[in-house]
């Protein structure tokens, strides 16, 4: 299993590597952590002529908070953003996904912008950020520009990021105080790509009366999607296990998981239903507890 | 492997049924296809580029018209394919069926699938998907092409080696001056299914997006990839 001939590039600064972007973007590809693309072009799916590696450039790594907004760039390792005290503390529902992503030697290797970008909807990442309503910064020698993670993915392994254009950081934004978090998820072994799961925030008042609801569904569409009907079905409810049944029930009604081998279509928006429920009642359950974010 | 699809053209079932059977018109409705006379009537040579993420297949193949039946509008295509850099092949029989709908056309294709290689073991559901999605693309830019009676892509005829597939109605960012005129565009998923839509009636395309599809589901079963040659043995 050896990679098809390709040119390597090694940029150290980031505009070397949107210059090799310009060039080669259409027949190259960029390099992060490769733990997706790596095997990809072990198996010859992915025959690029060029690999432009992002490795060499230290600037795109890091973690931080300005603006009360969580800005963490591209090349961060997910194993550095799990181990991130700052995150935690703030945003917890990241930290928690972070835990169902593969296994830990791959998220040493595995970049939080590469998962973005690969854009595989039952990773992780994607839908958590869909669910934080974050967006994201691309970079080109055209300029910069944010796409909103809404309006980020397409299809299956597809972005509205341009072929000459590289994702240099995501950024969340806060998350309001008395917010409960959870991510649930079913594989058939550890590590394993998802067959089905969900991320949910509740906010609820002092009365225990929900706010805001967001709630995203993991493998359950060619991209990470939000259940916005079962979010309006949370919002001024005291959430008891019936209206996270109700709620959930609404937000796999109108879905199409894809079936496979692994599971069938019918079998996989059961599971979500169920991964979407439990997500709901343990967001509520902290949000009650005051265990959820205390907002930033 | 049985996958049926339609889709419906705003136009009468002769005007389409015309359409239909000239597969080098019908071609030109598939970003990425390009197609070419053989050497025998009624078959042609064919190439398609099909892009999904990182990964771009091409492929080369031939496609036949064969059990044309203008009473009952029926007709089917044979296409053989195989990866330009690769070991895959795909076989494919789609039977179309023509009928007046409201004015229009409605085409039902039905197509009976072969994949050999390691895309064999896949099931079905994503390339159902996508071959639905897809079928509307191909309906819009059919409608389209048979609208303008064939003048809006009458230039592009596909020659060997000098000519660039053009659609009937281009997304604006494949219009991109890439200096590659001299290859034809790729199919881009994202951009098709950004724009909603569908195909398959060419085998071309059926043969490639099915394969293509075929692939995604190879790494989607596994975590990491790594593991998935003990799949392919199976």
């Amino acid at each position: 299993m050896k990679p098809p001939r390709f040119a390597y590039h090694d940029p150290r600064g980031v505009d070397e590597a949107l210059a090799l972007l310009a060039e080669h973007g259409d027949e190259g590809k960029v390099l992060a952590g490769g733990q997706s693309l790596v095997p990809l072009l072990n198996f010859r799916l992915a025959h690029p002529d060029h690999l432009i590696d992002l490795n060499r450039i230290g600037a795109l790594a890091g973690i931080r908070r300005a603006d009360g907004k969580l800005r963490i760039k591209a090349m961060t390792r997910q194993s550095t953003l799990e181990a991130s005290a700052l995150v935690r503390e703030n945003w917890p529902l990241i930290t928690d996904a972070l835990g169902f992503v593969a296994h830990a030697q791959i998220r040493n290797r595995g970049t939080v912008g590469g998962s973005v970008a690969h854009a595989d909807p039952a990773a992780e990442l994607p839908v958590v950020f869909t669910v934080l309503d974050a967006s994201v910064r691309v970079a080109s020698t055209r300029g910069e520009r944010t796409i909103a993670s809404s309006d980020l993915f397409v299809t299956h392994l597809t972005t509205t990021i341009e072929p000459d254009e590289m994702l240099v950081e995501i950024e969340v934004p806060p998350v309001a105080p008395g917010t409960g978090h959870a991510f649930t998820e079913f594989a058939r072994r550890h590590g394993d790509f998802a067959l089905g799961g969900a991320a949910a925030l509740v906010t609820v008042d002092e009365e225990g009366v929900c706010r805001r609801a967001a709630v995203g569904l993991l493998a359950a569409a060619p991209t990470p999607v939000r259940a916005p009907e079962a979010e309006q079905m949370l919002v001024g409810e005291r959430i008891d296990e019936a209206a996270a049944a109700r709620a959930a029930k609404r937000a796999v009604a109108d879905i199409q998981p894809t079936g496979d081998i692994h599971g069938s279509a019918e079998y996989r928006k059961d599971l979500v239903e169920v991964m979407a429920r439990r997500a709901i009642v343990a967001a509520v359950e902290r949000a009650g507890n005051g265990a959820g974010a205390r907002g930033g | 492997m049985k996958l049926e699809n339609s889709f419906t053209v705003a136009a009468p079932i002769s005007e389409t049924w015309e359409t239909l059977l000239d597969i080098e018109r019908v071609a030109k409705c598939l970003p990425g296809a390009q197609i070419e006379p053989g050497e025998e009537e009624g078959v042609y040579r064919g190439a398609m580029k099909v892009r999904l993420g990182p990964m771009t297949v091409d492929y080369r193949g031939t496609a036949r018209l064969q059990d044309v039946d203008e009473d009952t509008y029926t007709a089917s295509i044979a296409v053989q394919a195989r990866e330009a850099k690769g070991q895959g092949t795909a076989a494919a029989v789609i039977r179309n069926q023509l009928e007046s709908q409201n004015g229009g056309t409605r085409v039902v294709a039905v197509t009976d699938l072969k994949i050999t290689g390691r895309q064999a073991q896949f099931g079905r559901g994503i390339m159902e998907d996508v071959a639905s999605t897809m079928m509307g693309e191909f309906a819009k830019r059919l409608e389209s092409e048979i609208n303008s009676g064939g003048a809006a892509t009458a230039s592009a005829t596909p020659a060997t080696g000098d000519a660039t597939a053009t659609p009937a109605e281009p997304p604006a960012d494949e219009v991109r001056d890439d200096g590659r005129a001299d290859e034809p565009e790729a199919l881009d998923l994202g951009n098709v299914l950004a724009r909603t839509p569908m195909i398959r009636y060419a085998g071309m395309a059926g043969a490639a997006l099915l394969v293509l599809l075929a692939l995604v589901m190879l790494l989607r079963g596994r975590k990491r990839p790594f593991t998935v040659n003990v799949n392919l043995r199976r």
